[in-house]
């Protein structure tokens, strides 16, 4: 008996199940993939401070206190400095204070910025003062201004 | 002539590009997704910013310390516990906060830290995620505790403002 010559035979494995899997997977992650805002950090360096270590010779660096005077809301109602009935400010024209402090971009002094605000203002207003103090938008770039920022009584 | 009998037969499309194209999203959707919940929270609303970047790196030996707001007063996510502060309200603002068990949960988790990585306290950063009405005053305690622990650099946490 005469064998039949065999053909190349195309052997296709069955994909539906594969297919089935990776569409359970997609739904998968879009349904469990949340957008997360981009966050950043306010650094800040404040040791409890002692008392102690205190040098007499040594001249203490110039500060900049700006007391943030609260609305009984809550809400920011004036930023003054020096001293609660101090010169006020408005929080547009903090980072141009700041600057002017700070000498520019030639590497002049680095104050440090004592922040005093009420104790019931709302934590966003101090970002808001924080921000307007560490720097400012100059052409889309971010001008850095104080480095040093602390609390006051902290 | 007897007439052939019409054979049946399936018309297959051709599969291939939407498989392709799946897989590109399937790859797309794995490379986004955010395993890192540990530090989000629903309850807190960060203040926003416009004078932050994205850290390029994640900050070592960091502790993350979420106020969110409650109607009696705030509550604090500090790893996995949580801690409940009733604040006193205005007509009452000399009775003092019990910061007894922050105090507790802060030993522990910088205790932790010193004993396996062999830092000290003063090397430990604690990331503040703040929500944007708590009170500053209650800000102010709950880094004045951080500090009795020898912790003294803070990262004051806040949304990129675009």
């Amino acid at each position: 008996m005469a064998r039949k010559k065999g053909g190349t035979e195309e052997v296709k494995g069955d994909m539906t199940p594969m297919i089935d899997m990776v569409f359970q997977l997609l739904i998968f992650f879009i349904l469990t993939l949340k957008i997360v805002d981009a966050e950043g950090d306010f650094n800040m360096k404040m040791p409890l401070q002692a008392g102690v270590n205190q040098q007499a010779d040594i001249e203490p660096p110039e500060t900049i206190t700006l007391f943030l005077n609260a609305q009984s809301n809550g809400d920011l109602a004036s930023i003054t400095i020096g001293s609660k009935t101090g010169t006020k400010v408005p929080l547009g024209e903090l980072s141009n204070l700041i600057r002017g402090r700070v000498g520019g971009t030639g590497g002049g002094s680095d104050p440090t910025v004592e922040l005093a605000p009420d104790g019931h203002l709302k934590y966003a207003y101090v970002v808001q003062v924080l921000g307007a103090c560490s720097g400012r938008m100059k052409d889309g770039k971010i001008e850095k201004l104080a480095s040093k920022i602390k609390f006051a009584g902290l | 002539m007897a007439r052939k009998r019409p054979q049946e037969k399936v018309v297959e499309g051709d599969n291939t590009p939407m498989i392709d194209m799946v897989f590109q999203l399937l790859i797309f959707f794995l490379i986004l997704i955010n395993f890192s919940e540990a530090d989000q929270n629903q309850m807190v609303v960060l203040p926003e910013s416009n004078m932050v970047k994205p850290p390029e790196q994640p900050i070592e030996n960091a502790l993350t310390l979420q106020i969110a707001p409650k109607p009696s007063g705030y509550k604090i996510f500090l790893g996995a516990n949580e801690i409940d502060f009733n604040v006193p309200n205005k007509k009452n603002p000399a009775a003092e906060i019990d910061f007894s068990r922050l105090k507790a949960s802060l030993k522990s988790e910088v205790d932790y830290v010193v004993r396996t990585k062999k830092k000290a306290a003063a090397e430990m950063t604690v990331i503040i995620r703040a929500h944007q009405d708590t009170e500053i005053h209650f800000v102010q305690k709950v880094i004045r505790e951080c500090q009795y622990t020898g912790i003294d650099t803070f990262a004051l946490r806040v949304k990129q403002k675009q």
